[in-house]
C-alpha cells in the first residue's frame, strides 16, 4: 500500500536519525511485502418408560406450508421407514429414532423424535405426544458413499434455559463401516439402522455437550464433524451451564509457562444484566517455571466495571466462582483437595482448571499433582514476578452488585403529575385502552444533560387492568405493566412541541405472534401534542377523524385490524393557527420486497422466514450516503434483507411481544454485496444469533414451543453468491445441510432455533466448474 | 525491536494490520492512518521496554498501543501526536486512491453496512436515532429535530439504542467476502 510506504519512510528516516545514524547509505526505505490479516469486527438420568399411561396425544405438528420448503427438502410419500434405533433419552419418555426417506429429487431425508405408538413424534413439555407428519423433516441431502450424509445435534429444550437434552443424530454414506459419537469425556460406537441412520442423546446443549461424531470407512480411514466442539479443553461450570476453557499461553520469558482460563458462552454465560460490552469470566494468566507444577487458587466475586479504570484480566459482573488453575509438571493426575470439583487437564500442554462454587473457601482447598501437594497461590506472574496472595473477597450476588449499579430509566417520575385521558373501547373484544399522561425529569444518573429546561411530558397507552393498572398485551397471553414510572414512557419536552408537530405512536397487535399468518386485531394510535395545540384530525385510516385531546393535548384511537400497515397522519391546527402534519415512523422504508424472495419455514412454525433483493426508499439512501461520495444521489438503492411474511409484507416480530412491526428484521442497505464477490470470494455468510432475552426467567411462552421443546431464539444464516455458485453446504455446531441459493438473487437462507454460542461455521460453495470454496466464520468472541 | 533496523522489519510486518485494525474501528482511513502513525512512533520511543521475543508478543504490544491511541482519541475526540512530534516525523497526505484502498482492504463499506443491520434489528425510534447519532454523526440537536422529539429524548433514545445494540452484537458475527 502506497501510503503505508511513504509512512514507512518518513518513520525509518526520524528513527534512524533519533538513533544518530544519519546518512543517505543508512536511511532504510520500506516496501511492504506482506499482505494483511483482517481481523475480527469486535472485539452468549432418569429411566425412560413406555409412559403410554401418562402420555396424553395431542394434534400432530403442522407441516410446513409447500411453497416453504424446496422440493430438494420434502419427503416424498410412501418413502418413510423408521430405523428401530429406540435410543432412551437421560430425562425419560419414550424412545427416540430416526426416520428416514426419500426427497422429490431423491435425496436422503432424516427426522428425529419419540416413538409413542409406533409413531414418529414430539412429546412436549406438557407431557403431550404429537405426531411428526412424514410429510416434513428435519434436514435432506444427497447420499454421500463415504462420510456422512446427513448429521446434526440438534438440542431440545427442557423446563429451565441450561438444561434439556441434545440429540446427536444422521444418516451415514453406503461406504461408511462404523460410527462413533465422543461427548462429555467418553466415546463409544452406534449402531446403524437400516436407512443407516445412527442417534445417540446426552443431557445439556449442544454448546455444552460439543459432541464430536467420526466415521471410519470400509475402505480406510475416516470422518470427523464437530458440532460446537473447538477442541478447547473444557472444565465443567458447578452450574451445570457453559463450561470454562483452560488453555496454555505465551510468557514474557522462554523458561516460564503461563495458563489462562475463560468461560465460554452459553445461556447463562455471561452472567444476565442489562450491561453495555459485557463478556464473559476470565481468570488472570499466571505462570510457573516449565517442567514444574504450579496452581494459583482464587475466588472472584461479581463487580462492576468502572470507565478509565483498567483491568489485567476481566470478571465483571458475573457469578462467583471458585477457581484451581495451573499447570502439571507433566502428564500426571490432578486432585482438588478440601472440596469435590472435576478438575479438567489438557493433556498436551498440563494446563488445568477446576471451577467451584463462589461459596468454597479457597483457603481451605489444595491440589494434589502427582505425589505433590500444592496449596494457595505457587505460580507467578506473566515475567515472573512474585504474586501477593490474593485477599478472599467475600462472597456476593449478581443481583446485589446490579441493583446498587443499575443504569436507570432516563426518565423519572414526577410524584402528583400523573393524569388519565379518555378510555377507547378494544374492537377486539378485550379491555378498554387507556391513555396516561404525566410530567418526567431526566434522572441525573443517566448520560443526559442536567439542568435541562421544563419538565417533560410522557405517555403510555395499555389496556386497563386490576386496580388502576395499566397492561400491554404480550405473547402467549402474558401482560406487562406499563405506565408513569415503568420503563418505555414516551417523553417529549414542552419546549420542543410547542413548535414541532409530535410523531403519533402507531401499534399493530396481532392474535398470536407465533401463528403463521398472524392476524391483526387492533391498531393503536396515541400520542402527545403539547398544550399549544386547538384541534387535531388523524388522516389515513378512511374518512379524516376528529382526534378528542385529552391532558396536554393527548389522543389514543383503537382501530379496526384492516388499517393495519396505513400510512397514517396527524393533522393538527395550532394556537397560532399554523397547521401541521406528522406521519407514524415508518421502517418499512429501509428496505422493501423486490423479486420473489427465498422463503424457509420457521421451526417454531410462525411466520414464513424471507430473504432477498429489495429497494431501499431514496431518503434513507440520502442517509447513509458519505459526505464522500460523490455524483448525484441515486432516487432507490438495492437492499439486501432478512424478515418474516406477514399478510404478505415484509415485517419482524420482536421477542415475547404480540406485535408485529412494518420492515425488514435485518438488512444491508445502500447496496447487496454483491459487488464484493469474486471467483476467489463467490459467497458473502452473514450470521445472526440471538438468545431470547424475553425468556431468561419465564420459560417457554408460546403453545409451539412447549410442544415442539425448541429453543428460543434464533440464528439466521444468509448471505449471496455469485451465479456460478449451484450449492452451498453449511456445517454449523447443529448440522450440515445444502442450500441451493435462489437462481435469480444468488440469496440463501437458512433458520435455526436457539442461538450458536461458539464453534464455527464453514461455507462451502460448489460452483458450476467443480470447483469449490470454502469460507470459515468463527462464531466464537469475548 | 532494540534498534531501529528492527524496528524497520517490524513496521514491514505490521503496518498494515495496525492500519486496518484502526481503519475497522474508526471507520476512516484518514484517521486511522494517522494513529497508525502515532501508534509506530510510540512503539519505537518504548521500544526499550518491550520485552518480547517473538512476533506473536510483537504484534500484540503493538495493538496493544493501537487499542490505547484508539481509545484516546475517543475520549479526547483529537489524535495524540506526542510519539511523533518527538520522533521528528510527519504523516504523509492522503491521495484518493489510497483512501479507497484502504476502504476496500478493511471492508468499510460493509462494515457500514454491518452496523446498519444491527441498527434494522432495533425498535423504530431507537434505530432511528443511532443511526442519525452514530451513522450520519448529527448532533442530538439535529437529531432530536430531524426525529420531531425533544434534545432529552434523543439523547434517551440514542443511550437506549446503544444498550440494545451492545446487546444484540454480543450474540452476532459476521463475514464478508
Amino acid at each position: 500500500m502506497r501510503i503505508l510506504d511513504e509512512l514507512g519512510d518518513e518513520l525509518s528516516r526520524a528513527a534512524h536519525d533519533a538513533e544518530g545514524r544519519r546518512g543517505a547509505g543508512q536511511a532504510r526505505s520500506l516496501r511492504r511485502t506482506v499482505l494483511f490479516a483482517l481481523l475480527g469486527l469486535l472485539t452468549a438420568t432418569g429411566v425412560a418408560v413406555a409412559a403410554a399411561a401418562i402420555i396424553k396425544r395431542g394434534d400432530p405438528l403442522p407441516t410446513p406450508r409447500g411453497s416453504d420448503v424446496p422440493p430438494e427438502l420434502t419427503p416424498r410419500a410412501g418413502t418413510a421407514v423408521l430405523n428401530g434405533l429406540n435410543v432412551t433419552a437421560p430425562d425419560g419418555g419414550p424412545v427416540w429414532d430416526v426416520r428416514t426417506s426419500r426427497s422429490r429429487t431423491g435425496a436422503v431425508c432424516a427426522t428425529v423424535g419419540q416413538v409413542f405408538d409406533g409413531e414418529l413424534g414430539i412429546v412436549g413439555l406438557d407431557g403431550t405426544f404429537h405426531a411428526l407428519r412424514a410429510g416434513a423433516a428435519d434436514a435432506c441431502s444427497v447420499a454421500q458413499q463415504d462420510g456422512f450424509t446427513l448429521a446434526g445435534a440438534r438440542g431440545f429444550r427442557g423446563r429451565s434455559g441450561t438444561t434439556g437434552i441434545t440429540v446427536v443424530s444422521g444418516v451415514a454414506g453406503r461406504g461408511v463401516r462404523t460410527v462413533r459419537v465422543a461427548a462429555a469425556g467418553s466415546s463409544r460406537p452406534l449402531q446403524l439402522g437400516p436407512g443407516r441412520a445412527f442417534l445417540a442423546i446426552f443431557t445439556g446443549q449442544p454448546d455444552a455437550v460439543r459432541p464430536r461424531v467420526t466415521a471410519t470407512l470400509a475402505g480406510g480411514g475416516s470422518r470427523t464433524l464437530r458440532f460446537a466442539d473447538t477442541g478447547q479443553t473444557l472444565a465443567a461450570d458447578p452450574s451445570g451451564g457453559a463450561p470454562w476453557a483452560v488453555e496454555a499461553t505465551p510468557a514474557r520469558r522462554p523458561d516460564l509457562r503461563c495458563v489462562v482460563g475463560n468461560r465460554t458462552k452459553g445461556p447463562d454465560s455471561p452472567t444476565p444484566s442489562r450491561y453495555l460490552g459485557l463478556s464473559t469470566a476470565q481468570v488472570p494468566v499466571r505462570c510457573g517455571p516449565r517442567g514444574t507444577a504450579f496452581v494459583a487458587t482464587q475466588r472472584f466475586v461479581p463487580y462492576v466495571p468502572r470507565v478509565g479504570v483498567p483491568y489485567a484480566f476481566f470478571w465483571g459482573p458475573n457469578v462467583s466462582r471458585t477457581i484451581v488453575w495451573g499447570a502439571t509438571g507433566g502428564a500426571q493426575k490432578v486432585t482438588v483437595l478440601g472440596a469435590s470439583a472435576k478438575v479438567a487437564v489438557d493433556r498436551a500442554t498440563g494446563a488445568f482448571m477446576a471451577v467451584l462454587p463462589g461459596q468454597v473457601d479457597p483457603r481451605r482447598l489444595s491440589v494434589r499433582i502427582g505425589n505433590r501437594t500444592l496449596r494457595g497461590t505457587t505460580a507467578v506472574g506473566r515475567r515472573g514476578q512474585r504474586l501477593a496472595t490474593p485477599p478472599v473477597p467475600a462472597w456476593r450476588s449478581v443481583a446485589s452488585v446490579l441493583a446498587a449499579q443499575s443504569q436507570p430509566d432516563p426518565f423519572r417520575l414526577i410524584a402528583g403529575t400523573v393524569e388519565e385521558g379518555a378510555d377507547a373501547e378494544d374492537v377486539a373484544g378485550g379491555p378498554a385502552w387507556s391513555i396516561r399522561t404525566w410530567k418526567a425529569r431526566i434522572d441525573a444518573r443517566t448520560n443526559a444533560p442536567r439542568g435541562y429546561g421544563r419538565d417533560l411530558l410522557c405517555f403510555a397507552v395499555g389496556q386497563r387492568g386490576t386496580g388502576n393498572s395499566l397492561r400491554e398485551p404480550l405473547d402467549g397471553g402474558r401482560t406487562r405493566a406499563v405506565g408513569a414510572g415503568q420503563p418505555d414512557g414516551r417523553c417529549n419536552g414542552p419546549d420542543w412541541l410547542a413548535t414541532h408537530p409530535a410523531v403519533p405512536a402507531v401499534l399493530t397487535y396481532v392474535d398470536d405472534p407465533g401463528a403463521l399468518e398472524p392476524k391483526p386485531v387492533r391498531v393503536v394510535v396515541a400520542g402527545l401534542l403539547g398544550d399549544n395545540v386547538r384541534s387535531a384530525e388523524l388522516l389515513g385510516a378512511g374518512a379524516p377523524r376528529a382526534l378528542a385531546l385529552g391532558p396536554h393535548g393527548s389522543f389514543l384511537l383503537v382501530l379496526d385490524p384492516r388499517f393495519a400497515g396505513a400510512d397514517l397522519r396527524v393533522r393538527q391546527v395550532r394556537a397560532t393557527g399554523a397547521v401541521r402534519t406528522s406521519r407514524s415512523e415508518v421502517s418499512e422504508a429501509a428496505c422493501r420486497i423486490g423479486s420473489p424472495p427465498v422463503r424457509v419455514a420457521d421451526p417454531d412454525g410462525g411466520p414464513t422466514w424471507i430473504a432477498g433483493i429489495g429497494t431501499t426508499s431514496a431518503s434513507i439512501v440520502q442517509s447513509i450516503r458519505r459526505p464522500s461520495q460523490r455524483g448525484p444521489s441515486p432516487k432507490t438503492a438495492p437492499c439486501r434483507y432478512v424478515g418474516r411474511l406477514v399478510g404478505g409484507r415484509l415485517a419482524s416480530v420482536a421477542d415475547g411481544r404480540a406485535q408485529v412491526y412494518p420492515g425488514p428484521g435485518s438488512a444491508a442497505v445502500g447496496g447487496t454485496g454483491a459487488n464484493f464477490l469474486s471467483p476467489g470470494h463467490p459467497v458473502i455468510v452473514e450470521v445472526r444469533s440471538a438468545a431470547d432475552q424475553t425468556q431468561r426467567d419465564t420459560g417457554p411462552t408460546t403453545p409451539a414451543q412447549i410442544a415442539r421443546r425448541t429453543l428460543p431464539g434464533r440464528t439466521t444464516i444468509t448471505g449471496i453468491a455469485l451465479k456460478s455458485v449451484t450449492s452451498i453446504t453449511l456445517r454449523t455446531p447443529r448440522d450440515v445441510r445444502t442450500l441451493v441459493p435462489d437462481p435469480r438473487s444468488g440469496v440463501f437462507l437458512a433458520v435455526y432455533d436457539g442461538p450458536f454460542y461458539g464453534g464455527e461455521i464453514v461455507a462451502t460453495s460448489h460452483q458450476r466448474n467443480g470447483r469449490t470454496v470454502v469460507k470459515r466464520v468463527p462464531l466464537s468472541r469475548r | 525491536m532494540q534498534d531501529a533496523d528492527a524496528f524497520d522489519a517490524v513496521y514491514r510486518r505490521e503496518s498494515e494490520m495496525v492500519l486496518l485494525f484502526l481503519a475497522r474501528r474508526t471507520l476512516d482511513p484518514e484517521l486511522a492512518l494517522e494513529l497508525t502513525a502515532e501508534t509506530f512512533a510510540q512503539a519505537f520511543r518504548d521500544r526499550r521496554s518491550f520485552r518480547g521475543s517473538s512476533a506473536p508478543e510483537e504484534r500484540a504490544w503493538l495493538l496493544t498501543i493501537a487499542r490505547r491511541q484508539f481509545a484516546g482519541f475517543v475520549r479526547r475526540g483529537v489524535v495524540e501526536r506526542k510519539a511523533l512530534a518527538s520522533l521528528g516525523a510527519t504523516v504523509p497526505q492522503m491521495h484518493e486512491d489510497d483512501l479507497q484502498e484502504i476502504e476496500d482492504r478493511a471492508g468499510l463499506a460493509e462494515l457500514r453496512r454491518t452496523i446498519g443491520n444491527e441498527l434494522a434489528r432495533l425498535s423504530g425510534d431507537q434505530r432511528e436515532a443511532l443511526r442519525l447519532r452514530v451513522v450520519e454523526e448529527r448532533s442530538y440537536d439535529e437529531v432530536a429535530r430531524t426525529l420531531g422529539v425533544s434534545e432529552p429524548t434523543a439523547r434517551a433514545r440514542v443511550s437506549r439504542g446503544l444498550r440494545a445494540l451492545a446487546q444484540g452484537l454480543e450474540h452476532s458475527s459476521r463475514s464478508g467476502a
